[in-house]
């Protein structure tokens, strides 16, 4: 389902951004072309690990068709929350986490 | 001591990213791979009054892997040998039409054909069922309506010589018949079409038979190992007051195919969207049989399981009985729900976390 590939791939890029900001406020990765590759790899590993090896994508799919029923639907709402709100904090803080 | 302080914000970052790439698979993986138990069992049909129409063979037996030297595979008893090789194009071992359904200690067993050791006519001459691996298809359409709003948790299989009603039993705890079985089994679900054989009167029998089955979608189920003490007693069976009470068992193995919660839920999910379980199969497929202990004088060339023929000389039938546990709610388990529920919480415990409304929400949960 393209909705859940989407909100796997909004997660791996928060994750991505999140690492790269704390690596970055750490005294690492000071150059934009550090940071540029480490947040790219780790959104890519984290998309590909979500998505296939960890079989999130399938389950998620499962909750989001209503395979679970009430506490599927749930997840599905808390992550789109999660990622509304580091999408947020992103916009207006600059930083994934405040 | 030193007091603890609150976590720095880059250790609350830390954490909420480690939930995200850690603690989310490893939960789901915890929730998907939980394996409810079964409240109910849906038995194939197998009812002495049923007509067993093709949709009640329900099981057949494929020759897998037919390849030009016709040397290692398995064919299958009793259809069209003296004639064409065309005919193996049928070669689906199915469940026996018209034959008489089988009732042992209350289970429903159809007969089976074995697959076929003997020569064919145009074919090379063979001496034993090839070493594997031995594909059974299992149709799920017999039972469609039962399967609807239901989830499947479980498949057992119990396969048993016929012998068992009509000639000789072995004494259970001799260790050179009866011993315990180990293979490979790999399981997958498929969606698709199935095909019948045209009705052909010169292959028996002359009904049609499923030969063909073209899968759109296919999940793995199960990929593992399994084990069976290939004996069962069938001290209940109705005919036996002739035999010996020393005698009671019989050549049998029982197959036990667990299905983790997420594989039911895609089972579901991929049955309804092609017509329900009506055109929906199962493929089990068993290999590397084996005897793990040989030192209680059964030899590896001995091993017996009920779809070899009774002798190396000719094919014969055998007995099976096939049963789905299911739990009642199409939407699972209460546990992975349960499971579901807390993790949902935690996901949205996370994203509160990461926020400014986090320091507000604690205050006034310290409060009340």
């Amino acid at each position: 389902m393209f909705e859940i590939n989407i909100l796997i791939q909004l997660l791996a890029a928060f994750v991505g951004v999140g690492v790269v900001g704390q690596g970055f406020k750490s005294g690492m990765l000071s150059s934009g072309y550090s940071r540029a590759f480490a947040g790219g790899s780790v959104s890519l590993v984290s998309a590909n690990f979500l998505g296939g090896f960890a079989g999130v994508e399938s389950f998620l799919r499962v909750c989001y068709s209503g395979g679970l029923g009430f506490p599927g639907q749930l997840l599905i709402i808390s992550l789109a929350t999660l990622i509304v709100a580091w999408g947020y904090n992103l916009y207006t803080f600059r930083r994934v986490i405040v | 001591m030193s007091e603890k302080g609150p976590l720095s914000p880059i250790a609350i970052n830390a954490i909420a990213i480690m939930f995200v790439l850690i603690g989310l698979p490893f939960a789901v993986s915890l929730i998907a791979n939980s394996n409810a138990a079964p409240d109910d069992y849906i038995e194939m049909p197998a009812d002495a009054t049923s007509s067993n129409t093709r949709h009640d063979r329900y099981l057949t037996m494929n020759q897998t892997g037919i390849n030009s030297d016709n040397t290692n595979d398995t064919w299958c008893g009793g259809f069209g040998y003296s004639t064409a090789d065309y005919f193996h194009t049928y070669e689906n071992c199915p469940t026996v039409e018209g034959t008489t359904m089988y009732n042992l200690n209350g289970d429903r067993y159809q007969t089976m054909e074995s697959c076929d050791p003997t020569t064919y006519s145009s074919g090379s001459g063979r001496s034993s069922c090839g070493d594997g691996p031995y594909t059974f298809i299992l149709a799920t359409g017999p039972i469609k309506e039962q399967l609807i709003d239901r989830t499947i948790t479980e498949i057992s299989i119990d396969m048993l010589a016929l012998d068992v009603f009509q000639g000789t039993s072995y004494q259970c705890d001799d260790p050179t018949i009866f011993n315990e079985v180990v293979g490979s089994m790999n399981v997958w679900f498929n969606t698709g079409q199935v095909y019948w054989s045209t009705p052909n009167p010169n292959v028996t029998p002359i009904t049609p038979v499923p030969y063909s089955f073209t899968s759109n979608e296919t999940i793995e189920v199960f990929n593992g190992e399994f084990s069976s003490v290939n004996s069962i007693v069938v001290d209940s069976v109705s005919n036996t007051s002739s035999r010996s009470v020393d005698y009671l068992c019989q050549y049998a193995l029982t197959i036990t195919i667990p299905i983790t919660a997420m594989n039911a839920f895609l089972i579901d999910e991929m049955a309804e969207q092609n017509d329900e379980y009506n055109q929906s199969w199962f493929v089990i497929t068993l290999d590397n049989l084996a005897v793990p202990d040989l030192s209680q004088g059964l030899t590896q060339s001995g091993l017996y399981v009920p779809f070899f023929p009774q002798n190396n000389n000719m094919p014969s039938k055998y007995l099976v009985h096939v049963e789905f546990g299911v739990v009642g709610e199409a939407s699972g388990s209460l546990s992975v729900q349960a499971g579901t529920l807390i993790l949902s919480i935690g996901l949205f415990g996370v994203a509160l976390a990461s926020t400014e409304a986090w320091d507000p929400f604690m205050e006034r949960v310290r409060n009340v």
